[in-house]
C-alpha cells in the first residue's frame, strides 16, 4: 500500500530550543494513524509543519507523494485540517465560515456541511464567538471535513468535548475512513487513540520512541489499580510480573499493571478486598514507567 | 478572489467609520473659513505672531492662506495625519489578525499560498483606501468649490488628493512591514499610533531644521501642499523616495512572510 504521510528525519528548533529531532514516520494510504505523546513533546510542532505552518530545521515530509512545504497549496487541496484551538472571525456566523472554507475548495459542499452539522447537532445561524468551545470544536470539525478530505489531520480533537460528541466524532471519523480518507490524529489520551487507531507513533521530548500497531498495544493494557483489602498483607504480595509503581499506604495498595488482565483479577479474586478502583493511567503515567526505560 | 472579498468585507466597516472621521474633520476646518477670511487681516496678522515652525507644521502658509485651497492646507495637515493613522492601522492589522483571532491555522492550511493571501490582502487594502480617498476627495472638492466659484485650480487640487492617496500607501507598507516581522502584535491602536505620531514628531524636527535632509526621514513632509499649490507639481526626489519605501516594504513583507513560521497560539 502506498504512503500518505512520509516524514523523513524531521527536525525543528525554535531558535535554541528543541521543538522535533530526527522525526521519521509513515501513515499508510486508508489508515487512521494516532500520535501520542503528553503535552509539549512535539506532536503539534510535527503536525505544523506536515501543514506548512512552520518550516523544517531539517529534514523532509511529504503528502501524497508531494514535498509538504514546496507543494503546500497543492496537498492542502486534499486536506482536512483541525487545529487544537478553534479560531473564528469577528462577526462572522457559523455558516458564513463555512461557506468561506467551502469557497477555497473547487467543489460544492453544500450538501456535505448540511450533512455534517445535522449529524454534529451544530446550530448555523449563530455567531461564531457566541458559541461554548465544545460547539466552536463542532465547527472546526465541520470546516474541516466539508470538502471530503483524501487526508485528516486533526490535533487534540476531542479536547473540550463532551463524552457524547466524542462518541460521534469518532463514529465520524471512522466513517470518513471508510469513505477512503487516512486520519492522522494526535492526542495525549492513550485510551482515545486505542478506539480508533489502527497504529500509533509515541512521541516523547522531541523524538519518535515508538512505533506500534494498536494491536500490540492494546495487549499491553494499562490499569492504575488501587486496592483496600481487609487485613494487611505482606509488602511483595504485588510485586509480580506488569506491576509497576507500587505504593502502599496501609492497606491500600495502588500500581499501574500492565499485562493480561486475567491474571491480575485471579490474583485479586484469591484476596480478601474492601475496596478497588480501577482507572485509565494517563500517559504520562505509562511513560514514566515503561517507555522510559526504552529511551 | 475569495479572500480578497472577505478582506474587503471584515474591513468594510472600518473603512467606512475612517471616511466619516476624515470627511467631518475637513468640513469642520473648512466651516470655519468664512468665519476667518471676513476678518482674514487680523487673523494675518496673528499668524504672524505665530512661530514659523509651528506655522510650517501646521501646514500654514500665510501668503495662500486666504484663498480656500491655501487655507485647506492647515487642514490636510491634521486629515493627512488621520489618514495616516487609517493606513497604518489597515497595514499593522490585515496581516496580524490572523494570528491574534487564531484565523491563520484557518486561513493557512487552505490551498492558496501565502503570496496569494498576501495578494489578496494587499489588493483589499488598496481597494480600500482608494474608495477613502476618492470619496473624501470628491466631498472636498465639491466644498472647496463652494468657497471658490472663480479660481478653483482642479489640477492642484487633483495632486493633493493623489498625495493624500499615496502618503497613506506608504503608511500602509510601514505598517505591513512591521507586523508581518512582529512575531505577534497584541494590539494593532497602540503598534500604529506609536509609529504615526513617532514619524509626525520626527516631521516637527524636520520643519525646524535648517537642512532639508530630515524630511526625507518622515513621508509627513513628501508631499508639501504649499510647494504644490505654488509650483503645481510634487518634488520628485521626495515622491521618488515614498514610492521606494513602498516598494521595499511589500517586497521585503512578501519574502519574509513567505518563510515565516505561524506559531500555534
Amino acid at each position: 500500500m502506498q504512503n500518505t504521510i512520509k516524514i523523513h528525519n524531521l527536525t525543528k528548533f525554535y531558535g535554541k530550543s528543541r521543538g522535533i529531532t530526527d522525526v521519521s514516520f509513515d501513515v499508510e494510504e486508508g489508515e487512521i494513524f494516532g500520535f501520542i505523546g503528553p503535552n509539549g513533546a512535539g506532536k503539534s510542532t510535527t503536525i505544523r509543519t506536515l501543514l506548512a505552518l512552520i518550516y523544517p530545521t531539517s529534514g523532509s515530509a511529504s503528502i501524497f507523494g508531494m514535498d509538504c512545504i514546496k507543494n503546500a497549496p497543492e496537498i492542502a487541496k486534499r486536506v482536512g485540517y483541525l487545529p487544537s484551538e478553534v479560531f473564528y472571525y469577528d462577526g462572522m456566523k457559523v455558516k458564513d465560515l463555512l461557506n468561506y472554507s467551502a469557497s477555497f475548495y473547487k467543489k460544492d459542499c453544500k450538501k456535505k456541511i448540511q450533512e455534517l452539522a445535522g449529524r454534529l447537532d451544530l446550530d448555523m445561524n449563530r455567531k461564531i464567538e457566541d458559541l461554548s468551545f465544545g460547539n466552536k470544536k463542532k465547527v472546526g470539525i465541520v470546516q474541516g471535513l466539508l470538502h471530503s478530505p483524501d487526508l485528516i489531520i486533526l490535533d487534540e480533537p476531542t479536547l473540550g468535548l463532551d463524552p457524547l460528541m466524542q462518541q460521534t466524532f469518532f463514529e465520524l471519523m471512522q466513517d470518513e475512513n471508510k469513505r477512503g480518507a487516512t486520519v492522522l490524529m494526535s492526542s495525549h489520551i492513550l485510551n482515545e487513540v486505542q478506539r480508533v487507531c489502527s497504529r500509533v507513533a509515541i512521541i516523547k521530548d522531541g523524538k519518535i520512541i515508538k512505533l506500534e500497531k494498536i494491536s500490540t498495544l492494546q495487549e499491553t493494557s494499562y490499569k492504575r489499580l488501587k486496592i483496600e483489602t481487609h487485613d494487611k498483607l505482606p509488602d511483595d504480595t504485588f510485586r509480580i510480573d506488569g506491576v509497576s509503581d507500587l505504593k502502599i499506604d496501609g492497606k491500600i495498595y495502588s500500581f499501574i499493571y500492565s499485562g493480561d488482565i486475567n491474571t491480575m483479577v485471579a490474583k485479586i479474586a484469591s484476596l480478601r478486598i474492601v475496596n478497588l478502583w480501577a482507572d485509565e493511567p494517563d500517559l504520562e503515567e505509562i511513560f514514566l514507567h515503561y517507555y522510559s526505560k526504552e529511551v | 478572489m475569495n479572500v480578497f472579498r472577505q478582506e474587503c468585507k471584515m474591513n468594510f466597516r472600518t473603512t467606512l467609520l475612517w471616511i466619516l472621521v476624515l470627511c467631518s474633520l475637513g468640513a469642520v476646518f473648512m466651516a470655519f473659513f468664512p468665519i476667518i477670511q471676513r476678518d482674514m487681516k487680523t487673523f494675518l496678522k496673528l499668524l504672524d505672531n505665530f512661530p514659523p515652525a509651528m506655522k510650517a507644521l501646521m501646514g500654514i502658509v500665510t501668503e495662500s492662506f486666504s484663498t480656500p485651497l491655501g487655507y485647506y492646507s492647515f487642514a490636510f495637515t491634521f486629515v493627512t495625519l488621520s489618514g495616516a493613522i487609517q493606513a497604518m492601522n489597515l497595514g499593522v492589522g490585515i496581516v496580524s489578525k490572523e494570528t491574534r483571532d487564531k484565523t491563520a491555522d484557518f486561513l493557512m492550511t487552505k490551498p492558496i499560498s501565502r503570496t496569494g493571501i498576501l495578494h489578496a490582502k494587499l489588493a483589499a487594502s488598496v481597494v480600500l483606501l482608494g474608495i477613502t480617498g476618492i470619496v473624501y476627495s470628491v466631498f472636498m472638492g465639491i466644498i472647496l468649490r463652494s468657497y471658490s466659484v472663480s479660481d478653483f485650480d482642479l489640477k492642484k487640487y487633483a495632486l493633493e488628493c493623489l498625495a493624500f492617496f499615496i502618503l497613506q500607501i506608504i503608511f500602509f507598507a510601514i505598517g505591513l512591514l512591521v507586523s508581518v516581522f512582529a512575531r505577534k502584535i497584541k494590539a494593532v491602536l497602540p503598534v500604529s499610533l506609536g509609529i504615526v505620531f513617532f514619524l509626525y514628531a520626527i516631521s516637527a524636527f524636520a520643519v525646524t531644521s535648517a537642512s532639508d535632509k530630515l524630511r526625507f526621514l518622515t513621508p509627513f513632509q513628501y508631499f508639501k501642499p504649499d510647494y504644490i499649490i505654488k509650483n503645481g507639481q510634487y518634488e520628485i526626489s521626495y515622491l521618488v523616495t515614498g514610492l521606494c519605501i513602498i516598494i521595499i516594504c511589500v517586497l521585503a513583507s512578501y519574502i519574509w512572510f513567505r518563510r515565516k513560521d505561524v506559531h500555534s497560539v
